[in-house]
């Protein structure tokens, strides 16, 4: 953790909203990707994930008062619960009204890719865009074909970055497996992304 | 979020690409194309992994690596473990290096002018010079390293690459061996330097110097400790993966305080990058080595002279230099080059001379070269005749000419090292049972000297010559007089060889004594897995030998693991099916039936892919699995382990499964944070609740079935109470990673208990709570309360607690050998316990507990305020003597009363049996001593004037024909019991004062008295012997062949006395208190119990005096008494009782046996090749004889 981080969060304890913001602002990129990632393709046919990160920030700012364990792991930690939380809730608001996404999905890898990317404009030279682009498209298509517990590790381990400790203890495994498992879910998205 | 592959399997590539990373995860970092060359058929495949990996490592990270930065600890391209330069780790070509070290350039800051002030030239190297600076910023001397040939835009870009290389390395390696680099930078001038503390001192060499020559005050000892650190720094270094290369004397300087420090990393290469440095000397074909000739040509051409690389680097003097790298071999040095540099160093240390110069001739460097690819240095002990073969052991290992020879790292040549200069056993040397007992005596010398000087005479050479060298180090004529013992001890070992082989053998035994009084305290001290371990090596042995299966009864008694079974590695959960069978899940998915009764495996199935969770119906007909991997709950038909029914229960996993009592559902919770009930039959989804609080744990029934409490990662305590919408949060805990829940006998009162090592009691009516508990080991993995009872468990790291509801300060515990302990199930009868865990060496294992310790202790009645015992030779009842004269006759069996009756007015003191049973004596208070027919409870005879001073007052003979009493005026006398005739009064006027009296066989009677005499008497009243003995004593009996007798005294020793000779045989030691009762076992001779005030019972080998078994009876009674007064084995040997202040205490002495064989089968398969001679079918076959007669032998209704 940056010392600008700790002052952040000590300044977000004292009530300054702005402190929260600016840690929002900080998280938002890493917040976007992992929305995107961990939607699904369903979802993502259904809305925005930018509408999911918004509402995620939203939450997030109206219950302040509920975050109790302030360092920027337990900050990380509940911003990525809360959209965890709010995308399931979506999952079974569309599975609960029969709207079966996987038969209304617009399906596009193009348009797919588009919302991925824009996560990246503040990191891509446009020089870059292009490429990225397809490549952003793929490595999303191979994720969604993961199977659960592997898009989780990947996340929680690149997106997230939480340690493996730390992942072991979310996901209730030792370190060891979390690492098999981190190294196994790798392996498949590269064979994922590297068809023959 | 079903839509997803069900198939986790990798092609070929993909599994060796995931092999790939886990290696860089790992720390042995793997270059990719090394990693390719081990895996030739996939190489095409791996390649591409390994693009497509690289690209979308880039791609995320480019993401997401703003929001919380790169982490250390995780893998990825972009935080390797290992050393490296700054360059993409991914690519390792030239090119990309000297990319990054052009931008390392232009971000170094040139230093300001007047920053350092050079002082003087150090040292000067093909690479670059040494200064020693002032550094005026900061007020301190430096060592500064300026890149020699000017200008960084005019240097040749591979030395400037590797002149940055070793700033690098050295700056990333932090060790107090390993000088650090303070800064980088480019001077005034354009040169690019580094900085580095300045080291004062001297270096190896001329340390060595010194040990060899006459001056100075460094020994050889104290420069060993030099090569030990220097071990030790490379240790590290090698750690790092960073490879010396150029190890000499020259560059290790030692500080003024010993500090010790590894200097010029200029040759070092960082293991699996690509060497770019070319240190290659003298190629393959001399005669092509134009260059290198040309370049040799300035260098001096003396033995020893440095030699210089292609690119100019000083290389060390090839006598150091590993036969790999002298070939040129380069991509075969590893650490163990780095060994041979070391062991070249401790050569030169030990004989003064360097290796493959020790003739002292003129050698060309070239020989020398050629010496070290082709031959083996000259042997030392040619050279240095005095130095001790351990340390010549150690260098010829560190020197072996072939890499796989030598110590696969310097941290274990710096342990040899160190156990030479501790006197322990040297691995490179001799290991055997000679060698370690040698050096056990040379550390032990005074037990040594006590077990026999026979032993000494032959190795007295070797101990002397050991202990001389010490000493003579500093004197220097240990070397003749070390010879000359060697000497000697040769010309006189043959003629000595079988009296030292006897001292050997006890010197065994006592190191076999000494090893099972460690294990003793270790397991006193909590250490349970080492203790066991050490125990069962003893057992395992020698079965038939007392002291270590009486060790082990002992340990069980405290530490009471009825069996273990091994499952698949990592995690296990385990639960009683019924009293006598467990039900375990593992890692492996496989759920396995075992049987108590047989310690056998009965039955197994695959459930799920990998570990579940299971829960027990409460009628147990039925078994729920959760699956961990497979997110499926499965119920199976109980005990056949039928399918009977399947349902996807959680998207992340199933993490706990529970019962409700009545069967009619059970609930789930998973990784994903949600409590689901489940009907059964059916499997439908009844209600559910997500509280996005992050894993749910442990979600328990209450004992009505109609509150469900479960805990959460991030929300705490939760309780859902009857038909509520949803669960309210009842406490609250930081975040944990594990939580448990027991509901109390007492309804709707249950205790959570979670890892931050609190159990917190909770009564959501009332709000009543007590506690929190504490758990010592800090985690709390499961929880129980222990039936009515009303005792909590709870398991964790290596420990089991027991708390005493009734009474919360009082805790028992358990050490569990095993490891992280993951679940405990209370069996339905609440006497066992069966555990979970991670096993210590890798496996899990699954072990079943008695739920308290030394549950084969009984009491009788405790409403008999017991005075006298004695069990009748029928082996059926005990007869019990109590204050008010009345005489209890249970059952030996149950404890239960048969018939009482008065045999006097005041408190019992003595009882004795005739050999039949059918008379008893009875002595009291009273001054009375009656003879009773036991059946018709009338007196046979009654004689006055008989005094009760101890607990042994009257012996009654096996045919009820005589009685030995002890009279008025302390005298002793022989009575007929038919005609009241006193055929022997003893003394018969004054004299010493009798205390107890026995009879022997033949009408000789033997006397303890205060006198510290022993007396025995003949059946004609003479006196026949009498005995000097340490002390009073107190009590007398003898042995059931009549040949020994033992006599506790007040001076808290035992007597162990020949009844022929009259001579004391044996005195035992140990009892801290008044020895107030002995008693010799019914069929082995050689045993003995005792009592005494030190409130010990304790058991003794006769045949060595060994002190067995220490009872320590407060332990078992939980009282403060402070008196254990009369001991009996019971007439088949397999019981003892003993008084205990007013309480009578059983022991079954066999109860323990059941531990031992229920263990024996895992201890067989760990243990049983490492022990020689070992009889497996023998023992085995008593484990199952042990295993299949009824247990608990005794019927006492529990003790406890």
């Amino acid at each position: 953790m940056t010392l600008d981080s700790l002052e952040l969060l000590r300044r977000m304890e004292a009530g300054h909203a702005d402190a929260l913001e600016q840690l929002l602002e900080r998280n938002l990129p890493a917040l976007r990707c992992f929305v995107r990632l961990r939607c699904g393709p369903e979802i993502r046919a259904k809305e925005e994930s930018s509408d999911l990160v918004q509402s995620v920030c939203r939450e997030v700012l109206s219950n302040l008062d509920r975050f109790q364990y302030p360092s920027e792991n337990g900050f990380q930690q509940w911003l990525f619960l809360t959209a965890a939380r709010k995308i399931k809730n979506r999952y079974a608001y569309y599975l609960a009204a029969k709207r079966d996404a996987r038969r209304e999905r617009r399906s596009s890898a193009s348009e797919s890719a588009d919302a991925f990317a824009g996560c990246y404009a503040s990191v891509c030279t446009p020089s870059r865009e292009v490429a990225a682009n397809e490549q952003i498209a793929e490595i999303e298509a191979a994720f969604d074909k993961l199977p659960e517990h592997y898009r989780e590790v990947i996340l929680l381990s690149r997106v997230v970055k939480l340690s493996s400790e730390e992942i072991a203890a979310r996901m209730d495994k030792t370190e060891g497996a979390v690492r098999v498992l981190l190294c196994r879910a790798l392996a498949r998205l590269a064979e994922r992304l590297a068809p023959n | 979020m079903g839509h997803t592959e069900s198939s986790e399997q990798l092609s070929p590539a993909g599994a060796a690409f995931a092999e790939f990373l886990m290696r860089r995860e790992s720390g042995a970092e793997p270059g990719f194309e090394e990693f390719c060359a081990e895996h030739p058929e996939l190489r095409a495949e791996l390649r591409r992994l390994h693009e497509r990996w690289s690209a979308m490592m880039r791609a995320l990270d480019s993401v997401v690596g703003d929001a919380t930065g790169p982490r250390s600890d995780e893998p990825g391209p972009e935080a390797s473990p290992q050393l490296g330069p700054e360059s993409d780790p991914e690519d390792s070509s030239g090119e990309a290096t000297l990319d990054s070290a052009a931008s390392l350039l232009s971000r170094l800051g040139t230093t300001r002018r007047d920053r350092y002030s050079t002082k003087r030239e150090i040292a000067r190297g093909g690479m670059g010079v040494v200064y020693k600076v002032w550094d005026v910023d900061l007020r301190r001397n430096l060592a500064m390293k300026v890149l020699a040939r000017g200008a960084p835009e005019r240097i040749e870009p591979r030395a400037l690459s590797r002149f940055l290389e070793e700033a690098q390395i050295t700056g990333q390696l932090e060790h107090p061996g390993i000088v650090a680099v303070h800064e980088l930078g480019l001077d005034a001038h354009g040169r690019i330097y580094f900085t580095m503390p300045l080291v004062r001192g001297k270096n190896l060499q001329q340390i060595i110097d010194e040990v060899h020559g006459a001056a100075g005050d460094w020994t050889l000892i104290r420069a060993l400790g030099v090569i030990i650190r220097v071990c030790e720094a490379m240790g590290y270094a090698h750690s790092k993966g960073v490879l010396h290369r150029d190890l000499k004397p020259s560059n290790v300087m030692v500080g003024a305080f010993g500090e010790t420090h590894v200097m010029d990393w200029g040759l070092a290469r960082v293991l699996g990058e690509a060497d770019r440095r070319d240190i290659l000397i003298v190629p393959e074909a001399e005669e092509v080595s134009t260059e290198l000739r040309t370049v040799r040509r300035d260098a001096a051409e003396t033995p020893g002279s440095p030699l210089v690389t292609r690119d100019g680097d000083v290389v060390g003097t090839p006598v150091f230099m590993s036969p790999e790298q002298a070939h040129g071999w380069i991509e075969e040095m590893g650490p163990t080059s780095d060994v041979y540099s070391i062991g070249a160093m401790l050569y030169y240390l030990l004989t003064g001379r360097r290796p493959f110069l020790a003739d002292d001739r003129e050698r060309s460097t070239e020989a020398v070269l050629k010496a070290v690819k082709s031959r083996v240095p000259r042997p030392i002990h040619e050279l240095a005749p005095s130095v001790p073969v351990e340390l010549e052991a150690i260098c010829e290992k560190a020197m072996g000419r072939d890499p796989a020879d030598r110590y696969a790292s310097t941290m274990l040549m710096a342990a040899d090292l160190r156990a030479f200069l501790e006197m322990r056993v040297v691995s490179a040397h001799d290991t055997s049972t000679f060698a370690l007992l040698r050096k056990w005596i040379v550390r032990n010398r005074w037990l040594a000297t006590a077990s026999g000087l026979a032993m000494l005479s032959l190795i007295g050479g070797v101990i002397l010559s050991t202990t001389l060298f010490f000493q003579a180090t500093e004197e220097r004529a240990f070397a003749i007089e070390q010879k000359r013992l060697a000497d000697i001890a040769a010309a006189t070992a043959a003629s000595e060889r079988a009296r030292a082989d006897r001292s050997a053998r006890r010197i065994a035994a006592e190191l076999r004594s000494t090893t099972i009084e460690r294990a003793r305290l270790l397991a006193r001290a909590g250490t349970a897995g080492p203790a066991e371990d050490l125990l069962w090596r003893a057992y395992l042995a020698d079965p038939h030998e007392r002291h270590a299966l009486w060790t082990l009864r002992e340990y069980y008694s405290r530490q009471p693991s009825l069996t273990r079974w091994r499952v698949a590695p990592g995690r296990a959960f385990a639960e009683h099916l019924d009293d006598e069978r467990v039900l375990s899940t593992s890692s492996d998915g496989v759920v396995r039936l075992w049987n108590l009764r047989t310690a056998e495996l009965d039955r197994e199935v695959q459930a799920h892919e990998g570990l579940c969770c299971l829960a027990v119906s409460a009628a147990g007909d039925r078994l729920a699995t959760g699956g961990y991997e497979d997110l499926a709950v499965k119920i199976w038909g109980l005990p056949g382990l039928t399918l009977a029914g399947e349902v996807e229960a959680h998207l992340e996993g199933v993490r706990a499964v529970a019962w409700h009592p009545n069967g009619s559902r059970l609930v789930s919770s998973g990784g994903d944070g949600v409590v689901r009930e489940w009907s059964w039959p059916g499997l439908s989804l009844v209600r559910e609740h997500d509280a996005g609080l992050g894993v749910c744990f442990d979600p328990t029934y209450s004992p009505s079935g109609r509150d469900l409490a479960f805990m959460s990662a991030h929300g705490g305590v939760h309780l859902w109470s009857g038909d509520a919408a949803a669960p309210t949060t009842v406490g609250r805990k930081p975040p944990i990673r594990r939580g448990a829940i027991a509901f109390g006998a007492e309804e709707g009162t249950f205790f959570a208990g979670s890892s931050d090592g609190e159990i917190h009691e909770f009564h959501p009516t009332t709000g009543a709570a007590r506690g929190p508990f504490q758990a010592w080991n800090g985690t709390i993995r499961d929880l129980a309360v222990v039936g009515a009872q009303q005792r909590l468990l709870a398991v964790g790291y290596y420990r089991l607690d027991f708390w005493d509801l009734a009474a919360p300060g009082r805790r028992y515990s358990y050490h569990l050998p095993a490891g992280a302990a993951w679940t405990a199930s209370v069996s339905p009868d609440t006497k066992r316990v069966a555990i979970a865990a991670d096993g210590k060496r890798g496996d899990g294992e699954i072990s079943v507990w008695e739920s308290h310790p030394r549950a084969g202790t009984y009491r009788l009645d405790e409403r008999i305020p017991a005075s006298a015992l004695a069990f009748s030779p029928d082996r059926r009842t005990l007869c019990v003597g109590d204050e008010d004269g009345v005489v209890h006759i249970c059952d030996a069996h149950s404890g239960v009363e048969l018939r009482s009756f008065r045999a006097h007015r005041s408190k019992l003191m003595g009882m004795d049996f005739n050999g039949d049973g059918s008379v008893l004596a009875t002595v009291a208070y009273d001054a009375q001593c009656h003879v009773w027919h036991l059946a018709s409870q009338s007196r046979l005879a009654t004689f006055d004037g008989v005094m009760t001073p101890t607990t042994r007052p009257i012996d009654l003979s096996a045919d009820a024909a005589e009685l030995a009493c002890i009279g008025p005026g302390a005298s002793a006398f022989v009575v007929d019991v038919q005609s009241g005739h006193k055929r022997a009064v003893v003394p018969p006027g004054a004299g010493p004062k009798s205390l107890s009296v026995a009879l022997l066989p033949g009408g000789s009677f033997a006397i303890a008295s205060n006198d510290r005499r022993f007396q025995i008497w003949s059946a004609a009243a003479e006196e026949k012997a009498g005995v000097p003995v340490t002390g009073t004593g107190v009590t007398i009996s003898v042995s059931p062949d009549g040949r020994r007798m033992a006599t506790g005294t007040w001076s808290k020793t035992i007597e162990i006395i020949d009844s022929e000779t009259g001579r004391v045989a044996r005195t035992l030691q140990g009892h801290s208190g008044t020895v107030w009762d002995t008693a010799f076992h019914p069929t082995d001779p050689n045993l003995l119990a005792s009592c005494a005030d030190d409130h010990t019972v304790r058991l003794w080998d006769l045949s060595n005096g060994q002190s067995l078994v220490t009872i320590d009876v407060r332990e078992e009674i939980g009282n403060p008494i402070k008196r254990a007064s009369t001991v009996r084995f019971s007439p088949d040997g397999l019981t003892l009782a003993a008084i205990c202040y007013n309480t009578v205490l059983v022991w079954d002495l066999t109860y323990y046996d059941r531990h031992i064989a229920g263990n024996l089968s895992n201890q067989l398969s760990r243990l049983g090749p490492e022990i020689p001679g070992l009889d497996e079918e023998s023992l085995r076959a008593w484990a199952t004889s042990v295993l299949a007669r009824p247990w608990p032998r005794l019927g006492f209704s529990p003790g406890h």
